[in-house]
């Protein structure tokens, strides 16, 4: 896995915003990245003749605008300008071609904020993240700026590697204790065959526990398996409750679950938690 | 490798050449104990694996069906704004000549008759077997030929137009290998799609070949024997690559653009002279037929008759159109940008069929009902008999029935001849793509010796064992390209449906409002600053 060294951080133009740039910044002194991409994605209506009129006002290209605008804050949050980064702002309200751009730019990680309160603002974000193939960090605003702890969410499914090399790789350098964890599912039950409940969860327990043990060795992770029973929520609610339980920073999922199709962008776990959870700041790793 | 000379994809290229090597002189060397070989290994594999081969292409069918209904047909090869390069009727004429091959002219009589003759349910020369006969020429030739095509066509055009990525066969698996298509397994699958090709090609060029040697033997008492046909190999492959290197690109062009009139030309004085009536009422009703029994005709595996009629013709031509699948469906991914997939599915799947079976009726079904006649008014089917009793003669003997037999004759002949030149030409073109690793300009030397090789491998299949060794070669590359055809659709699947949902979710509105709000602040703080000194 690379390092990080090229990040891309999407802002909207509002409090979060600053925030954003803040909960980065603290990242920046440790990782001290080469490449800081400020992306804004300017979302004008076709129809919306008012914002229109309002930008042929303007004595310079609303592009430049913007820039100036966003440079503000990063000497309000960096002190001065820093040369790692580089803004880009996006007009023609074409979200494809911009998400292209996006993959073109290798980011090793895209940073999306999530509001704390304004609730359906989350659209463009999710959106990003389905769409992208870099890995995503989204970050709720209520998020502390602390990595103590980093959850990794493992299913044993093609991702399972990658997540655990990442969260391998940000525990290094900001020194957090990792812990693994996989939600054991109770799967459906068929009349008649039910099967102690007990029972089958101590099976799927052992099989977890093996093919972690295998995965460990591979990856030379430290540390023992967390294993949940199925408490009949989603489990991306099973997943979160447990995270702000053990007072994680930090989730670290796959896009895909072992049972997701093709159909879906991104996994319905890690949809769910980026959609209804809002207190831990989660990372999607996608496939290379 | 890439110099002046060469432009090569190293891992693709050498095991190519090196499988071409052993393969040519084990059979040169060896001899005659290879055509016993040949023709065992041919009826091992069709009769052992013409089940799958029957069943897999009916799959095809079903899961181009699939996608064209489907709401994956929507989707725009090159994406939502791409525009079609060619009109639909231009489309519809490039798909037609892309199988329009010299296969048309070798069977477009032969076929038919030798069904008629020799059925493999009914009894010879009645009513019944004329039916089947149009029937299974129509199975052969219909929409099963084309769903292999289109699999491949448009697992082609998707991922190289609506995924950006080169246009080799290796590309469709990145839904399933990722980036392992770049290592040694898009290598090998790079390898198994041109070899396919190249004897797919080598069996086109080789009937080809014994079709103008048939016909010049027949019109002026030639000599018809194996080396009569290496050295028309020799001199029509002479011809293409002279036409290549000396730059004339547009030569090829012409003649192909030529091949397609001289063909209708062929079809209408057909027609004309003969009966003209009987052609078309025959095409309505040899139509509904086929559609009636498709079901039928397309499961149907000699289950209850012990018989060796299946693997000669179904399964061999099954194979053929499997090993020619990479060359055309190239073809046919390069023509159809723009087109949604269901256009592409419904274009490729109807239009080049329903005109293959009208040149079948016309020819074919002609010849059928000329027996017929011959028959009321006495014959014992000399006609039909001397049609089977050789495949490369039965067109010249056809025209013979007609007005201006020596015109038409030789018209055949050099229809044969200029398919074979474009067939040769456009081959190695396609071979020459992959072996680069999906380049398209690659150096003259190059595109000649990939041009000498094919008319090498033709010469050394006929001197090796004439069409046996043609089919078993064509059959065995056939068998391990199918199970690569297989995995394609899952793979054709998989990106095509990561592909709806990405259209979704960028159709869907994003909530601006807020977002208008924010905007207007910036703009408003830069006017009033732009206002206050």
């Amino acid at each position: 896995m690379k390092p990080l060294k090229n990040i891309g951080i999407f802002l909207d133009l509002s409090e979060t915003d600053e925030f954003l740039l803040r909960y980065f910044k603290k990242l920046d002194d440790v990782f001290d990245f080469d490449s800081l991409t400020l992306v804004h994605f300017v979302a004008l209506e076709s129809d919306s003749t008012d914002l229109a009129a309002l930008t042929q006002q303007l004595p310079k290209p609303l592009e430049e605008v913007l820039e100036d605008e966003l440079l503000e804050l990063v000497e309000k949050v960096f002190g001065s300008k820093k040369s790692s980064i580089h803004i880009k702002i996006a007009l023609g309200g074409k979200l494809d071609i911009l998400i292209k751009w996006v993959d073109s730019q290798q980011f090793n990680l895209v940073v999306l904020g999530k509001k704390a309160k304004e609730v359906g603002t989350g659209v463009f974000s999710s959106k990003v993240i389905r769409l992208t193939d870099s890995d995503c960090l989204f970050v709720p605003e209520e998020a502390e700026t602390e990595f103590e702890n980093i959850v990794l969410a493992l299913d044993f499914s093609s991702y399972t590697e990658k997540v655990i090399t990442r969260g391998l790789n940000l525990s290094k350098n900001l020194s957090s204790k990792l812990i693994p964890v996989h939600v054991l599912k109770a799967g459906f039950q068929y009349f008649p065959y039910f099967k102690n409940q007990e029972k089958y969860q101590n099976t799927l327990r052992v099989k977890a526990e093996s093919t972690f043990k295998k995965i460990k060795k591979k990856t030379g992770l430290d540390a023992e398996l967390i294993c949940i029973q199925d408490s009949g929520n989603h489990i991306s609610r099973s997943l979160h409750d447990f995270a702000a339980k053990q007072k994680a920073n930090l989730i670290i999922i796959g896009n895909k679950g072992i049972a997701d199709e093709d159909d879906f962008l991104i996994g319905s776990v890690a949809e769910q938690l980026i959609y209804a959870e809002r207190k831990v700041p989660i990372l999607i790793v996608k496939p290379d | 490798m890439k110099n002046k000379y060469v432009d090569i994809h190293n891992p693709v290229f050498f095991p190519t050449i090196i499988l071409l090597v052993v393969f040519m002189a084990v059979t040169i060397i060896v001899g005659e104990p290879m055509l016993v070989l040949f023709d065992s290994f041919k009826t091992f594999v069709t009769e052992k694996t013409g089940w799958l081969f029957i069943l897999a292409v009916n799959f095809f069918i079903v899961f181009c069906l699939y996608l064209g209904f489907s709401k994956y047909g929507t989707i725009r090869l090159g994406g939502k704004d791409a525009t079609p390069d060619f009109s639909t009727s231009s489309w519809f004429s490039m798909l037609f000549s892309a199988g329009m091959g010299i296969g048309l002219l070798f069977y477009g009589v032969a076929e038919p008759v030798s069904h008629y003759a020799k059925p493999p349910v009914a009894d010879p020369f009645t009513i019944e077997s004329a039916q089947d006969a149009m029937s299974f020429t129509f199975l052969h030739w219909g929409i099963h030929a084309w769903a292999i095509y289109a699999v491949v066509a448009l697992s082609l055009a998707f991922f190289s137009f609506n995924k950006n990525m080169p246009l080799t066969i290796r590309s469709v698996f990145y839904p399933i290998l990722g980036d392992r298509i770049y290592g040694w397994m898009g290598d090998v699958i790079d390898v198994f799609s041109v070899l396919a090709t190249i004897f797919g090609l080598a069996t086109s060029l080789g009937i080809g070949v014994r079709q103008v040697s048939g016909g010049l033997s027949y019109v002026f008492g030639t000599p018809n024997d194996v080396w009569v046909q290496v050295a028309l190999i020799a001199g029509i492959t002479a011809i293409a690559t002279i036409s290549v290197v000396s730059g004339v690109d547009k030569g090829v062009k012409f003649l192909s653009e030529w091949n397609v009139r001289i063909a209708a030309l062929l079809l209408i004085f057909v027609l004309i002279f003969g009966p003209t009536l009987f052609v078309f009422k025959s095409f309505v009703q040899n139509m509904g037929v086929y559609a009636n029994e498709l079901v039928e005709l397309s499961t149907w595996t000699e289950a209850f008759v012990n018989k060796d009629w299946q693997g000669g013709w179904t399964v061999f031509y099954w194979a053929w159109w499997i090993s020619w699948s990479p060359f055309v469906g190239m073809f046919i991914a390069r023509i159809s940008r723009g087109r949604t997939i269901r256009e592409f599915i419904f274009g490729v799947l109807l239009a080049p069929s329903i005109l293959t079976f009208f040149w079948m009726t016309t020819l074919g079904g002609s010849a059928i009902f000329l027996d017929m006649q011959d028959t009321l008014a006495g014959g014992n089917h000399e006609f039909a008999k001397a049609i089977i009793s050789d495949e490369s003669t039965a067109l010249f003997v056809f025209l013979e029935k007609f007005p201006l037999r020596m015109v038409g004759s030789i018209l055949g002949i050099l229809l044969v001849a200029s398919f074979f030149v474009t067939s040769s030409d456009s081959g190695s073109l396609v071979v020459d793509s992959i072996t680069s690793g999906g380049k398209l300009n690659t150096p003259t030397p190059q595109h000649v010796f990939w041009a000498t090789t094919e008319g090498a491998v033709a010469a050394v299949l006929l001197i090796g064992g004439g069409l046996t060794a043609l089919q078993t070669a064509t059959i065995s590359t056939g068998l391990p390209f199918l199970v690569i055809l297989i995995v394609m659709c899952y793979s054709l699947l998989k990106g095509v449906k990561k592909e709806y949902a990405r259209d979704k979710q960028l159709a869907d509105e994003i909530d601006q409002k807020s977002y208008s709000n924010r905007l207007t602040k910036v703009i408003m703080k830069q006017i009033d600053k732009d206002k206050k000194p």
